[in-house]
């Protein structure tokens, strides 16, 4: 999941996939600015066909909360 | 692929708006450089001239405003319908303050959003049945910006209000992107909206297609002629034949809109013929197909003969078959024919048809709309030509180019004939010395320019009037008159129309005391004013660069003396 997170973040923020660090945040990675977020959050929303919530959404700032918050919604 | 300049200026977040716009303007075959506006700073980027969107210089300014954006009134309702009517004034009067201001500045056209109004708002269904409306607040801007358009023609309107309907609102809008950045638009309708905009700037920049090519069985009714009868075929007011009806009904609009119909068919004719005259639920008639091949031959070789029976290129028309071994025979032979993937219900043909972008146009000239009449109208001179002409010598052509009573109207460009010379200059392939093509915006801005000349070739004759057929443009240098266009609609050769209209501009050159000069771009169509250039030994020397381009210079002709011309007054 993490490996599939990098590469939807890379092609969103249009950088190299090996670029984005395994744990990268929107603190720590400087291509990852608010409209970059906007675009990583429907990226993966239309990918994996999950959907956050209005007040998640803002939260969801790093690839460790994007995991846990997927996961939290997979059963499986 | 055509290079482009286009702004959006957007009264809420659009940035997410320049990467599915980069996609589909380069799908469309068109590079846009964009400049998307600061979100909320319409009205300024408009009214400063210093803002960054006239530093931008677009050709098109794309102008987006949200109807809650523009009117925050719509959390205030309107007392009464008079009210809610007098808002919408207001709003429009808002933005025409600032597009008077844009007009004044920029050289550019200007696409301005149409409103929606928001189906979820305070009223309920108490909307409409309170004796007040915000739909009616709406329908009142819309309604300005109608007028405008009518009477700016650099103004076209998009019609946003469509597209939402098409796509459905609560599809259309995502409301944790809205709370989130001021962003009101789901991914796809991001999408969609980038497509519609690359469809409005291809009817810009694109020539659009000028000929649908019709199959009969299965295509315009259902069944088979030959053998189901005409009291057997599937045509009329219910079920499959209701679809074929209404398929021609969309047809006879695109007709209407200056296509030319015609019709390849492998039938027996007189069995097809019968059918088109005289079925009571058909809607197209013999009198709307310019030519048509009913027979047992080749569809492509048919194809072939409509494009040289019409005098217009393969790369016009449009080849219309429900049968796919058919359309892949045609695909195959000829490429520069679209063939469109043909639905296999014909329930969808209707949409399908309407959602070609090839015959697009936001400009409907007088032209377009009498072309049908002008093609009939050329099927009596044709007839005419074979009763006088047989075996003619020199003088005998003569008497038939006198007969035909020809008058020429050369004028100065103005504001109606703007339209029909850019639309002139997308289109023409064959009459054409350097086949450069220009927007409305261009032509105008070149018609004022005191550097600039631009004329028009009017022509009718006994048979009827066949309208603006010739546009001139030149560059007035210090040394010579440099001629940057001259073309000739195909439907006005073959009359000498072509060598009044050169020995005028070669006079007006020689009135300002010089030369009349240019370049001439060969294309693989360009042969038949390729033949002029040659006979009159205006051709001079390849200009070195490989590209094939020859150096242009006319001389002094006479004007052919069967015609009445009437040249410009003020030169």
């Amino acid at each position: 999941m993490r490996d599939r997170l990098r590469s939807i973040i890379a092609t969103e923020l249009e950088v190299p996939p090996d670029s984005v660090p395994a744990d990268a945040s929107a603190e720590t990675f400087q291509p990852w600015d608010s409209l970059g977020h906007m675009r990583i959050i429907i990226a993966i929303e239309e990918q994996l066909d999950v959907r956050f919530a209005t007040a998640e959404i803002a939260g969801l700032t790093s690839i460790d909360k994007l995991v846990a918050a997927l996961a939290s919604r997979d059963p499986t | 692929m055509t290079a482009t300049r286009v702004a959006i200026l957007c009264s809420f977040n659009l940035d997410l708006m320049t990467r599915p716009f980069a996609k589909a303007t380069v799908a469309t075959g068109i590079d846009a450089k964009l400049y998307l506006g600061p979100y909320g700073q319409w009205e300024a980027e408009l009214v400063d001239p210093s803002s960054k969107l006239y530093e931008h210089a677009p050709a098109t300014t794309i102008l987006f405003l949200d109807s809650e954006d523009l009117n925050p009134s719509l959390a205030e309702p309107p007392t009464t319908l008079a009210d809610a009517d007098a808002r919408g004034v207001a709003s429009w009067q808002r933005v025409a303050r600032a597009l008077a201001i844009f007009f004044a500045r920029a050289t550019g056209s200007l696409l301005c959003h149409t409103m929606v109004a928001p189906p979820n708002n305070g009223l309920g269904i108490l909307e409409g049945n309170a004796g007040y409306s915000h739909t009616a607040e709406i329908d009142a801007f819309n309604r300005e910006l109608r007028a405008f358009a009518a009477r700016e023609p650099r103004l076209n309107v998009f019609d946003y209000d469509a597209l939402v309907r098409e796509h459905g609102w609560a599809r259309w809008h995502d409301s944790r992107l809205w709370h989130l950045g001021r962003m009101r638009l789901a991914n796809a309708a991001l999408t969609f909206l980038a497509q519609r905009y690359a469809r409005y700037l291809a009817a810009l920049y694109t020539p659009r297609r000028k000929c649908l090519v019709l199959d009969l069985d299965n295509t315009l009714w259902g069944g088979v002629i030959g053998e189901d009868g005409l009291g057997g075929i599937e045509l009329g007011h219910s079920g499959i034949g209701l679809a074929y009806r209404e398929f021609q009904m969309a047809i006879l609009a695109l007709h209407q809109r200056g296509v030319i119909l015609a019709i390849a068919s492998k039938n027996n004719r007189d069995d097809a013929l019968a059918a088109i005259k005289a079925h009571p639920d058909m809607i197209l008639r013999p009198e709307h197909f310019a030519a048509l091949e009913i027979h047992w031959q080749d569809k492509a070789q048919s194809i072939v003969r409509i494009s040289e029976r019409l005098n217009i290129g393969l790369d016009s028309l449009v080849f219309w078959d429900d049968n796919p071994v058919e359309r892949g025979i045609v695909r195959d032979q000829i490429p520069d024919v679209l063939v469109p993937d043909v639905p296999s219900d014909p329930s969808e043909y209707v949409r399908c048809l309407v959602d070609l972008p090839c015959f697009d146009t936001l400009t409907l000239t007088a032209e377009d709309q009498r072309r049908g009449q002008m093609y009939r109208e050329q099927a009596e001179r044709d007839s005419f030509l074979g009763e006088t002409v047989q075996g003619v010598n020199g003088s005998e052509l003569d008497a038939y180019y006198a007969s035909l009573e020809m008058v020429v109207d050369i004028s100065a460009a103005n504001d109606v004939s703007i339209p029909r010379i850019a639309q002139l200059t997308q289109r023409t392939n064959q009459f054409n010395l350097t086949t450069r093509r220009y927007s409305e915006a261009d032509v105008r801005a070149l018609s004022r320019d005191h550097a600039w000349r631009v004329y028009t070739l009017s022509l009718r004759d006994r048979f009827g009037d066949l309208g603006l057929v010739g546009a001139a443009m030149v560059h007035t240098q210090p040394d010579a008159w440099e001629l940057d266009t001259f073309l000739m609609s195909c439907r006005a050769l073959g009359r000498r129309v072509e060598e009044a209209f050169a020995a005028f501009l070669v006079r007006a050159a020689m009135t300002d005391g010089k030369p009349l000069q240019g370049v001439f771009v060969p294309t693989k169509k360009t042969a038949p004013i390729q033949e002029m250039l040659e006979r009159h030994g205006w051709l001079r020397e390849e200009i070195p660069g490989g590209e094939h381009q020859l150096r242009v210079k006319i001389a002094p002709l006479d004007i052919p003396s069967w015609l009445r011309v009437r040249l410009p007054e003020e030169s």
